[in-house]
């Protein structure tokens, strides 16, 4: 074994972690060389000297004072935890519980578009029940384009109208002061017709 | 069945007395871990609090590939890496004034003023060789498992562990003509 490789299992050597094959090539270099002998010497004091570096006069309630609080720490956390564990993960009603939960988020995601189908078919529903004798259920029922085709021949100038909406032809963007717009300008135009319900 | 997975299996079973038996059994090997590499009492006290409320946080991620105790040190070694706070201890001038003429009591103050001498040697090494030297010499720990604790190669910890000792060599060595 080289002056290098001894070197560096100097430590391990003197700590006793060595292989025997090590051991016995590294004390064999010793033997022979002083300069990594010199070397083993000075790690073997240092090592000495690190040993006297114990940690004393520690108070002896430290350790109890440690501990309590380790304790008190983790049981506080861990029994409301486990409180809340135990209600919300009972097996019999884990499934209907987790269903729930998608369904709420569901809810909530889908709930602008809800919203907004309900506002708008109301909105039609208010139009068209005003000038037609029809159920709102039956309106509600129609699609866009037969609402469309209803409210142009209720509204017999709803182009005109139109033209002062933000609308662009799209009456599902109706919104309540659009309809406050249509009403005004209905006030102008001729009521409609009972045949014009025959459409539905 | 190893004592410590007994206890950890006891401790998620809701036994709150496993946890007392796995903290008694080793946090003084902790306290004295952090309090070599932070170099203050006070300061040991609360990270082994906080070692120990991690550990127990996170017990049910003990994979079980390494034993619990090393385990524990990889969370001390974390723990004590990103402790901000970091104060220097140092012998005070009134301490050094205070010197009596007795020899016994002579020879105390020399021993003090060796650890002393030492615990400013192991501050001054960077972490890693820190860590290293800490878990090796004190701790008894064989490269394998400090590497695991460090998560690098077996090779890193020895050289750390070589480069430390050199070092340490050198600033104590300065005054004490190792």
């Amino acid at each position: 074994m080289n002056c290098k490789t001894t070197r560096k299992l100097l430590a391990d050597y003197i700590i006793g972690d060595v292989t025997p094959l090590e051991k016995a090539q590294i004390d064999e270099h010793l033997k022979r060389c002083l300069s990594c002998k010199k070397k083993a010497k000075e790690i073997s004091s240092l090592f000495k000297m690190i040993s006297s570096y114990t940690v004393e006069e520690i108070e002896s309630g430290v350790f109890l004072e440690i501990k309590n609080n380790i304790i008190k720490e983790l049981q506080t956390k861990r029994r409301f935890y486990l409180k809340i564990w135990d209600w919300l993960w009972l097996k019999p009603i884990r499934p209907a519980f987790v269903s729930l939960i998608i369904l709420t988020l569901l809810f909530f995601l889908a709930y602008p578009s809800i919203v907004n189908h309900f506002s708008n078919t109301n909105n039609y529903s208010i139009i068209i029940s005003s000038y037609i004798d029809v159920d709102s259920d039956e309106i509600q029922d129609l699609d866009k384009e037969d609402i469309d085709d209803i409210l142009a021949v209720i509204l017999p100038s709803y182009e005109d109208i139109a033209t002062f909406l933000p609308l662009d032809n799209d009456l599902s963007d109706l919104n309540d002061s659009d309809i406050d717009i249509i009403y005004h300008a209905l006030l102008y135009q001729d009521q409609p017709t009972v045949e014009h319900s025959t459409m539905l | 069945m190893d004592e410590d997975i007994q206890l950890i299996e006891c401790y998620l079973s809701g036994d709150d007395s496993a946890m007392a038996k796995l903290i008694d059994k080793y946090q003084k090997e902790v306290y004295f871990f952090v309090y070599r590499f932070l170099g203050d009492k006070e300061d040991a006290k609360d990270v082994t609090q906080t070692i120990f409320i991690k550990l127990f946080r996170k017990i049910k991620q003990f994979k079980r590939k390494s034993s619990f105790k090393t385990w524990l040190f990889s969370i001390a070694v974390n723990s004590c890496k990103n402790f901000k706070k970091h104060k220097y201890i140092s012998i005070s001038s009134e301490d050094m004034s205070r010197i009596p003429d007795s020899k016994d009591i002579q020879t105390e103050v020399i021993k003090k003023e060796q650890k002393e001498m030492i615990k400013r040697g192991l501050l001054s090494l960077p972490k890693k060789q820190r860590i290293t030297l800490i878990l090796r010499i004190f701790h008894e720990l064989p490269y394998k498992d400090i590497s695991k604790i460090m998560r690098c190669s077996e090779s890193t910890a020895k050289s750390n562990f070589f480069f430390g000792i050199e070092r340490l060599k050198e600033i104590i060595g300065e005054k004490y003509e190792l």
